[in-house]
């Protein structure tokens, strides 16, 4: 029996407005974060990812409050992202109601954080954020501090450690096709699938549903899109049906 | 003095999500964990994610394994929900063995994997229902889906307390469990959107009519 794929909408959040950019930079404020979130809830998204787009440089969570404001009328599993770097930030994001963090650079700079937040919150609460350039055929680099500082892991040693470490999910996205709307990149989808036991998210780049339609043979277990519901390219029902395993 | 739905704070998993989707029905439900919280309580949620062996601790040290079990005795309304599901059992293979509230006969084991299908096993879907006439099951349609993220489950020993079934790789587990007044929910009714709130509500109706 084949499963089917969860859609997560992904809520890149600056000064509680919703923003979006290409590669990651060039932000543009697109609307409300917790409008938006609804909007998606009622439309029948699966989850919801709330990412802080500039914690990373200020070394905090701003999302509590947008966090707390959603949980009281979204029904649907809430991540939070962007500047978690503590088991206080971890415990501080449950308690405002994610049901998930997504941790990137932190988990860079200290490989262990994964571990100890799996142990004590459980794998099923902790996401390893993953953002990727390529560097050559079938070679990527891991890229923290949003997108800005290449690390000294390839994407095959990264996903090791990643999972050796316990976390429970991994989301990847490629810096290079972050925002364009060209797709995903195909090779990167295969090359992680393949390296993966946990589930995969697959983030960024999604223009159409062709785009999925392209990947769809390949085994990941969910898609992470922004811009296309954001500017109302696709439905969700839409990208649902074409999310379908073939 | 009207009594309230007793959503069990012991320092495991996400209860606001919970609470705010009780809420919705009830509004006289109440986080709490002392022994006069379940006093005057008419129903028992029992939430909880993570790991089997933790919880159990984390229940013990309030002896509220104790206050649960009472609690059962009188015939009251009892939820768990995920690990708090898992709670209800005999024991859990999780980790060696660990021994749980014992309240319903049964193993906790872990999911066997395959290559769509990973551990954890997060996903939304759809859950067979055993019995169609089920109150907690009110209004729910087989093509409903709702939100799993586990990697272990809970298998009674007797089968007729299976009330629901999840397919996972080319098998099913328990995924509502009912004895008398006691449910199980595998899944988190609270995360699973519209479907997931109509069984809270099914469940605060239960609950009402036990007050």
């Amino acid at each position: 029996m084949s499963s089917s794929r969860r859609l997560i909408a992904r809520i890149d959040v600056k000064n509680n407005h919703v923003i979006k950019g290409i590669h990651l930079e060039g932000l543009r404020k697109v609307g409300n974060p917790n409008e938006m979130a609804k909007k998606y809830y009622s439309n029948g998204i699966d989850e919801i990812v709330f990412m802080d787009a500039v914690a990373a440089y200020y070394d905090r969570n701003s999302l509590s409050e947008i966090i707390a404001a959603a949980t009281d009328d979204i029904f649907i599993p809430i991540m939070v992202g962007g500047g978690i770097r503590s088991i206080e930030n971890i415990t501080s994001a449950l308690k405002s109601g994610a049901d998930k963090v997504a941790i990137n650079s932190a988990a860079i700079k200290k490989p262990g954080l994964l571990k100890e937040g799996a142990e004590i919150f459980g794998s099923q609460c902790i996401v390893s954020s993953i953002d990727v350039k390529r560097e050559n055929v079938n070679s990527w680099r891991v890229y923290f501090d949003n997108g800005r500082e290449p690390s000294l892991y390839m994407l095959d040693e990264w996903l090791d450690i990643v999972q050796e470490m316990g976390s429970g999910e991994i989301v990847l996205t490629s810096i290079d096709q972050e925002g364009t709307k060209k797709g995903f990149d195909k090779n990167l989808a295969d090359f992680s699938a393949s390296r993966s036991s946990i589930p995969l998210i697959l983030c960024g780049g999604i223009g159409g549903t062709e785009d999925i339609d392209e990947i769809n043979d390949i085994n990941f277990d969910a898609l992470a899109v922004a811009s296309v519901l954001h500017y109302d390219i696709l439905k969700i029902s839409d990208i649902k049906d074409h999310l379908e395993r073939k | 003095m009207k009594k309230h739905i007793l959503v069990l704070d012991y320092g495991v998993g996400n209860i606001k999500s919970i609470l705010a989707a009780f809420k919705i029905f009830d509004t006289r439900v109440k986080l709490g964990s002392s022994a006069a919280d379940f006093q005057n309580a008419k129903a028992l949620v029992l939430p909880g994610v993570g790991a089997f062996q933790h919880g159990m601790i984390r229940l013990k040290e309030g002896n509220l394994d104790q206050e649960i079990k009472n609690f059962a005795t009188l015939d009251k309304p009892i939820l768990g929900i995920c690990l708090g599901m898992q709670m209800l059992f005999t024991n859990s293979e999780e980790f060696g063995s660990s021994s749980g509230l014992n309240l319903i006969n049964g193993s906790v084991r872990k999911l066997q994997p395959s290559l769509q299908h990973k551990l954890p096993n997060i996903s939304w879907s759809q859950i067979h229902a055993e019995h169609s006439t089920e109150p907690l099951l009110q209004g729910i349609n087989e093509s409903d889906c709702f939100y799993h993220i586990h990697s272990f489950y809970a298998a009674p020993d007797n089968e007729k307390y299976v009330m629901a079934n999840t397919k996972y790789s080319n098998k099913s587990y328990c995924s509502i469990v009912k004895k008398g007044n006691i449910f199980g929910c595998q899944f988190h009714p609270e995360k699973s959107g519209k479907q997931g709130l109509k069984i809270i509500n099914n469940f605060v109706g239960i609950s009402n009519d036990h007050e």
